[in-house]
Formats: C-alpha cells, sequence, structure tokens
C-alpha cells in the first residue's frame, strides 16, 4: 500500500523536541530560591482535613519561621480565598507567602503547596485543655478586638474565615493569630459546635462559603467556651447536638446548663442565634466591642400550640421536624403523606401560607406513581419550607446551595456516584431555586448568580457532547478546581495555559500512544473557554466517521483554547494531535492523498499550532476531492468487476465462439467460392 | 409457466407460422423458377447439378437455424465443387456422352461431395478456432482490468471491494 511505506516523521519531530515549559520546571519539595520543605518534620497540630503540615525553611529570610501544607488532591482546596491571601499581613492573620504547584519526591506527585508563616505560642484548645482561665476583658481586649479587625479585613477583600475554633487559634507572646483557612473546602475541619446551624446540618464537603455571621458565631461560641466552658456539648454527638439546638435554640441550649456572663449577654444574645438573617454581623459585633450595650432579649423560637408527632418524636417547631424529617428520610417518606402535616402546620403554627406550600409538595410526592424520585423531591421541598435557612435537603444528602459546587467536585473525585446522581435531581427539578425563593438570603445577588448558574447547568447536563455533561457542570460549578483528566491530574494545573504547557510538556512521553479522548480534559476546556455549544465541523459533512469522531473534536477545542490563550507555539501538543491524526487518516480512502496528509501534518505539527495541523484534514476541500474521487473510484471498481465477470462467463464464451465461428466459416465458405468462380471464370469464360 | 402465458406464447407462434406461409411459398416459386431457367440455361447440365447438389439439399433440411450457417457453408462450399465440372460440360458443348462419361467417373462425385464435406468441416472447426482467438483477446483484456483494479485498490485501499451503503 502507498501510505504504509510513508514514514510522517512525527515521531522523531517529537523525539527531538524541547518543550518551552518543560515538566522537570515543576520546582521540587519547594520553590526554587524562596522555600524548601522539610518532609522528615511533619507538623500534625498545623494539618487541615485538606492539608499536611511539615517544617519548611525559608530561603530568603532564614529567621523567618515558615511552613508548608502540602495540600490533598481528594477536595478542592477554597481557590478564591488563596489568590486573595497571598501576601496579605495582619498581626491576627498567618502570612500565606506564597503557593505553588511543587513535585513532592516522596509521593511522586505534583501537589499544590502553600508556604506560611508559622504561628508562634500554643493552640488555645491547648490552653482550654489546661484549664486556663481568662478574663472578660482579655477575651474582648485580646481576642475578640484583634480578631474582628482581621475579620473586617477580610471582609474588605471579599472572604470570611470559616474555620474559627480553638484549634486554630495560636496565642503567643502578646499575639493571638487565627490560622490558615484556605487548604480545604470552607469549614470542612472546623468542629461542628462552632459553626451554626444552618453551616452544621449540611455535609461537611458543602457547607458553601462562609459569611462573616458564620465568623461571629465562632468567636461568640468561643468567648462563650472561654466564659463558661463547653465541655458538656463536645462530648455529644452532631446528631445530638443539632436535635437540641433546633428543639430549643443554640442560645437557650447553652443558657440553660450555663448561667450567662452578663458582661457578654448581648453578644451571646445577637449572635449564638439560629436564623441567619437576625444574627450579628460584624458591624454589630463591632459595635458592641467599642462599648455599645443593646440589652438584647433572649431569642425564642416560635412554638406550636400543640406538636407534631414523627417517629415517635414529638416537634414544636418547624426547623426540628425538618431535621428530623431530613434525619429519618425513608419514614418520613412513607408518613409524610398522610400525616396531615399542613393542617398541623395551618392550625397549630397559624401559617395557612407554608400549610398550602406542604400540601403542593405533597402532591408532588403522589405524582409518577410515587416513585423513589418523586417522594424525594417531595421531602426536599417540604423540609425546604419548613426550613428555607437551612441547606438543601434530599436522601442522605444536606447541601447549601454554595455547597453544591464542592460537593460535586467531591463526589467526582470520591468515585460517589449515586451522590451524584442525587445532586443532578436536585438540579433537574430546580430545587436550588425553590429553597432561594423561599428565603431572604436567597435573593442577594450572590445566591441569584448562583441559582443562574446552576439553571444553565441544567442545559450543560442535556447536551450529549464532547465537553458537557456532568464533568462540564463540575468544572463550571468549580471554576479553580484543577483538571482531573488522567493525563494531567497529577501535575495539578489550574489554569487552561497551564493545561497546554503540560500537555505539550507530556507529548514526547505520551504523544506516541495516548489518545486526546478524556472526558475530563473536554469538560475542562469547555468550562474554561465557556463553550455554549456543541463542536461541529461542517466540512465533515460528508464524512460521518469523521464528523462524530470525539477525539477530533477534543482536538478542535484544544485549537480553540490555543486560540484563547494567546496562540502560543506548542509544537509538542501540535506533533500529538498530528500523531492522533495520523491514526484518523483511514477514513480517507485515497492513499496518495494520505500520504500528502502525513506529509502536511509533519509541517502543520511544525508550527505549532493546532489550527494548522486541523487544516491539513478538514478543509473541506480535501475531504470532499476524497469523497467525490471515492464514489468514482467504487464505480469504476464494481463496473470492471463486472466486465471481469463477463469476460470469464463461460457460458457466454461458448456462445460468442459460436457466433464467430459460425460468420468465420460463412465467410471462408464464400471466399473460396468467389474464388473458384473467379478461376472457372477467367478458365472457360475470358480464355476463349 | 402460467397457463395464460402458454396460451399467449402459443398463439404468438401461430401467427408467425401464418406470417412465414406466404414467404415459403414464395421461395419455393423462386427456386422453382431457378430451376427451370436452370434446366433452359444449362440443358443436360442440370443432371449434374440436381445430383450434386444433393449435400446443400441435406443440409438445408437439417439446419433449422436462424442464420442457417451450417446450410450456407455448404452451399457454398458445394457450389465449388461442382462449378468448374459444370462449367466443363458447358465448355465442351453440353453432350450427352460428355456427361455420361462425367458421371461415371467416381472421381467427380466425390470431389462435388468432399468440397460440400468441407463446408461440413469447416462449420463445425470454425467455433473452435473463433474460441481460440476470442479467448486468447479475453485473456489479454482481462489482465488489463485486473491491473486497473489492482491500481484502483493501491489507490483507494480494499474499501473500495465493498459494496457502499446506500
Amino acid at each position: 500500500m502507498l501510505e504504509e511505506q510513508f514514514d510522517s516523521g512525527l515521531r522523531k519531530l517529537l523525539e527531538t523536541y524541547k518543550p518551552r515549559r518543560g515538566l522537570d520546571a515543576t520546582p521540587i519539595d519547594g520553590m526554587p530560591d524562596r522555600f524548601s520543605i522539610d518532609l522528615d518534620r511533619a507538623l500534625p497540630y498545623l494539618d487541615s482535613e485538606g492539608a499536611k503540615a511539615y517544617e519548611a525553611e525559608d530561603l530568603v529570610n532564614p529567621s523567618r519561621a515558615v511552613y508548608a501544607l502540602i495540600c490533598s488532591l481528594d477536595y478542592p482546596q477554597y481557590y478564591a480565598a488563596l489568590e486573595k491571601m497571598r501576601g496579605i499581613a495582619h498581626p491576627s492573620l498567618l502570612v500565606l507567602h506564597d503557593y505553588s504547584v511543587v513535585h513532592i519526591s516522596r509521593l511522586n506527585e505534583n501537589r499544590l503547596v502553600l508556604f506560611l508563616e508559622k504561628p508562634q505560642g500554643v493552640q488555645l484548645s491547648d490552653l482550654i485543655a489546661r484549664g486556663q482561665k481568662f478574663g472578660d476583658t482579655q477575651i474582648i481586649k485580646m481576642m475578640l478586638t484583634p480578631f474582628l479587625e482581621a475579620l473586617e479585613l477580610l471582609r474588605d477583600l471579599g472572604l470570611s474565615h470559616g474555620r474559627i475554633n480553638p484549634n486554630n487559634i495560636f496565642i503567643g507572646d502578646n499575639k493571638i493569630t487565627l490560622g490558615e483557612f484556605y487548604s480545604e473546602p470552607p469549614g470542612l475541619s472546623q468542629p461542628f459546635v462552632y459553626e451554626p446551624l444552618e453551616r452544621i446540618t449540611a455535609e461537611v464537603y458543602a457547607k458553601g462559603a462562609p459569611n462573616e455571621k458564620t465568623d461571629t458565631y465562632a468567636l461568640a461560641m468561643i468567648a462563650f467556651e472561654l466564659c463558661h466552658g463547653i465541655a458538656r456539648f463536645k462530648v455529644v454527638t452532631k446528631q445530638e447536638f443539632i436535635t437540641r439546638i433546633t428543639m430549643l435554640g443554640v442560645y437557650n441550649v447553652l443558657a440553660a446548663a450555663y448561667d450567662v456572663n452578663p458582661n457578654f449577654s448581648d453578644f451571646f444574645r445577637g449572635t449564638l442565634i439560629d436564623n441567619r438573617t437576625e444574627r450579628w454581623g460584624l458591624r454589630e459585633m463591632r459595635t458592641w466591642v467599642d462599648g455599645k450595650r443593646y440589652n438584647i432579649i433572649a431569642p425564642m423560637l416560635p412554638q406550636a400550640a400543640r406538636p407534631f408527632p414523627f417517629n415517635g418524636i414529638e416537634y414544636y417547631n418547624v426547623r426540628s421536624l425538618a431535621y428530623g424529617l431530613s434525619r429519618y428520610w425513608r419514614a418520613a417518606g412513607i408518613d409524610i403523606p398522610s400525616s396531615k402535616l399542613d393542617r398541623w402546620i395551618d392550625i397549630a403554627l397559624h401559617n395557612p401560607d407554608m400549610g398550602d406550600l406542604v400540601t403542593r409538595s405533597i402532591k408532588i410526592g403522589a405524582r409518577d406513581g410515587s416513585s423513589e424520585k418523586s417522594r424525594n423531591e417531595m421531602l426536599g421541598r417540604i423540609i425546604a419550607i419548613l426550613d428555607p435557612q437551612g441547606p438543601l435537603r434530599t436522601k442522605d444528602l444536606s447541601l447549601n446551595i454554595d455547597g453544591i459546587g464542592a460537593a460535586v467536585a467531591y463526589f467526582m473525585i470520591k468515585g460517589m456516584t449515586t451522590e451524584l446522581e442525587l445532586v443532578l435531581d436536585l438540579l433537574n427539578a430546580d430545587m436550588p431555586n425553590f429553597l432561594a425563593s423561599l428565603s431572604d438570603y436567597g435573593k442577594t445577588k450572590y445566591f441569584t448568580d448562583l441559582i443562574w448558574q446552576m439553571q444553565r447547568e441544567r442545559t450543560v447536563l442535556q447536551v450529549n457532547a464532547i465537553g458537557f455533561g456532568l464533568e462540564r457542570m463540575i468544572y463550571d460549578l468549580n471554576p479553580s478546581l484543577p483538571c482531573y483528566s488522567p493525563i494531567l491530574r497529577q501535575y495539578h494545573v489550574t489554569s487552561k495555559e497551564d493545561a497546554l504547557f503540560t500537555l505539550d510538556a507530556l507529548a514526547r512521553t505520551k504523544g506516541d500512544k495516548t489518545p486526546l479522548l478524556d472526558k475530563h480534559l473536554a469538560a475542562y476546556f469547555a468550562s474554561k473557554i465557556n463553550l455554549t455549544k456543541e463542536l461541529r465541523m461542517a466540512s465533515l459533512e460528508k464524512m460521518p466517521s469523521l464528523k462524530n469522531n470525539e477525539e477530533l473534536k477534543i482536538l478542535l477545542l484544544l485549537n480553540m483554547v490555543q486560540e484563547k490563550a494567546g496562540k502560543p507555539r506548542l509544537i509538542g501538543l501540535a506533533t500529538w494531535a498530528a500523531i492522533r491524526m495520523e491514526a484518523m487518516l483511514e477514513n480517507i480512502h485515497n492513499r496518495r492523498l494520505r500520504r500528502l496528509i502525513k506529509k502536511d501534518l509533519k509541517t502543520a505539527a511544525g508550527t505549532g499550532y493546532l489550527s494548522y495541523v486541523l487544516g491539513a484534514l478538514i478543509e473541506s476541500k480535501i475531504t470532499r476531492q476524497d469523497h467525490i474521487g471515492f464514489k468514482k473510484a467504487h464505480a469504476i471498481y464494481q463496473y470492471n468487476s463486472e466486465r471481469i465477470k463477463t469476460l470469464e462467463n463461460q457460458e457466454m464464451f461458448s456462445d460468442l465462439s459460436h457466433q464467430m465461428g459460425g460468420r468465420l466459416a460463412m465467410i471462408l465458405a464464400y471466399l473460396i467460392l468467389t474464388v473458384t468462380f473467379y478461376i472457372v471464370v477467367d478458365q472457360y469464360v475470358l480464355r476463349h | 409457466m402460467a397457463r395464460a402465458d402458454i396460451i399467449k406464447a402459443a398463439a404468438q407462434k401461430d401467427v408467425q407460422e401464418q406470417a412465414s406461409q406466404p414467404k415459403n411459398k414464395i421461395k419455393l416459386g423462386a427456386l422453382g423458377a431457378l430451376c427451370l431457367l436452370m434446366a433452359v440455361f444449362l440443358q443436360l447440365s442440370f443432371v449434374l447439378v440436381l445430383i450434386g447438389m444433393f449435400p446443400t439439399a441435406i443440409a438445408h433440411l437439417i439446419d433449422n437455424t436462424k442464420n442457417r450457417v451450417k446450410y450456407q457453408c455448404v452451399l457454398a462450399c458445394n457450389i465449388s465443387g461442382l462449378l468448374p465440372f459444370v462449367a466443363e460440360l458447358i465448355s465442351r458443348g453440353n453432350e450427352k456422352q460428355q456427361i455420361q462419361a462425367l458421371m461415371s467417373d467416381p472421381k467427380t462425385l466425390f470431389v462435388i461431395y468432399a468440397s460440400a464435406g468441407f463446408g461440413f468441416l469447416l462449420v463445425n472447426a470454425s467455433p473452435y478456432m473463433a474460441a481460440w482467438f476470442v479467448k486468447s483477446i479475453n485473456v489479454r483484456k482481462a489482465k488489463y482490468i485486473y491491473q486497473v483494479q489492482e491500481q484502483l485498490v493501491e489507490e483507494w485501499g480494499p474499501e473500495i471491494m465493498q459494496t457502499l451503503p446506500k
């Protein structure tokens, strides 16, 4: 065959190519000339759920104490905060000196590593454990005031901490410091006691972004702990704690156990409440710290005139009932449709509007023959109606609206497909919008933007094409998530440019055999360039095998990314793409054309631009020429085959021989007669 | 074959036979006229013609083919064998003794009948000659087409041999 004898030379080109940004450019165990990590000296007290802490050295300023946090691949980090916190200096906040993707020699993997100021002193939790007492002034002046300043700085940066707890507070000589909060999804390792109700009830990985009220709540709880101790609450389970505070309200639970310090009663009554709208923010806390007193009455939960019995427990308020329903989901699915919950809300709580909404939601449960999906939707809606400030609930899952992104990323990383399906059901039922429409906080711009994005993701999920689907939704909802493609995962790429350069560098080792057919890769790039339409190749209309080739579509996508990234020259990636396309050439019938394209591919790959590589194959002139030529050639071949059949047909051959033989015999016979006649005439007539 | 078709075919045959009857009459008339003309013109030599053309008459009877190749070949060869003797007789005055002498010579009828036999031989042997000729042409043609096919496969791949989906 013509093309088999021809080597395109693409592999040789790869062998000799030296990428602009090689893989060996990733720093090893540190940042060159800045920091080095001592992997033998772990600092477990500085670990977070999403990162392991190690001693580090500042190579520029060795007297500065630093430590390194090596982030796990199991959780998405809080990238929005990382970006903003780099280099921010505040006496009560650990300084994030820098962060970078570093090759960790022991793991033989690239990981995101944060280099932070090492906190001085001891953890507040140690002091509490040792039974150290703190005076009121000490708590306000030494802790609340500097932390308030730090939180105000964060607010100005558009951030909140979300991980204020005694383990993450360090007290040194005249210095109190808040630890970092960005090495894990917001609130992942925050102990439940320091989280307000709307965050404890959500899964730890789906709490969503913290807000200033999350932080004031945590500060108030720490202040309460320093005043009175909360050891008795630390020994109860999370479910028990939630049950108690949903029944009575967090302040009442705490106040029932202790005589509340009157100097802090305003602060505790204003902050330790379960209604996120009414809870104090930084502004109210500032005025209180500055000396203003309010004389706030103790927060009370609205209680029903008579209880609602469910699963052996009597509930007196809707929030505790909502928690009870979500905790005993299966029982709720069976009981609630026939429980006259709507009547209880109407009569015992005097809330006919809420009762109506519950009635309508129960009807949803009766739809589709009471399938599990519609039952889940019904219960999710009822719980949202009962507790609009709480998270979205579905079977075995509770997710805050702004925690859905982190949750889907977590499920994807952990391979939790059942949970992913449940989230998809929530999105398809437009539950985030439903919950947001019921609450005040859901109408803020932050949430309306989120809801809009989630509604857009529903269409992304419906498109069954490369660059869309579940993976795309994950990257859309987590813009800072690194690419989890098997090709790129270990290189921790966090931008389209990084991804392109990494692929370019990887081409030498992977380009020969590894297909670029990967849903994550496609979804990652599609998300980064905000691809809204399915990729189509009009010029390949006549060649369905190429038109529907998914790898070719990914190459087309890569080309778009290269264009959007400012057209960096990527010979490695272009050659990789050309090698992949070489394999697709079997769709081109004409061997001479194949050979020409192979030649073109090498030239195009040498330019480093994917557009040229793609142009070598998907140019309509070439494909049309091939298509028409093939049809013609096929017709000729078939015609010739028929001719050969005819020529080799013995029956026809015999008939033809007889016909021709007969004619030949006649010709010869008449020829003989003519000659005889001539001779006779010549002899007897002409001579006489 | 359906009964209706059989009837139709039979009817067509009847029509053809009916159409050929006047033609046969014309042919017979023409043959009669030719014989009369020859009898007048050849006189006694006509007897030789009648005896000599016997193989042609047989060929005419046994050849039912459309083109009547066998008959025509035998006719042409038979005349070729007969013609020199008739010319000899006529040139010698068409006398009774001459005819008797010629007829009594076994060589005369042998030559005339042998020439007719050659006609039979020609008809039977020529298809073999033609077959050899046609075969050599076909082989050459097929060889060329095979070459073209090979070139097509080389250029467009073996998928060209498959039937394209419609």
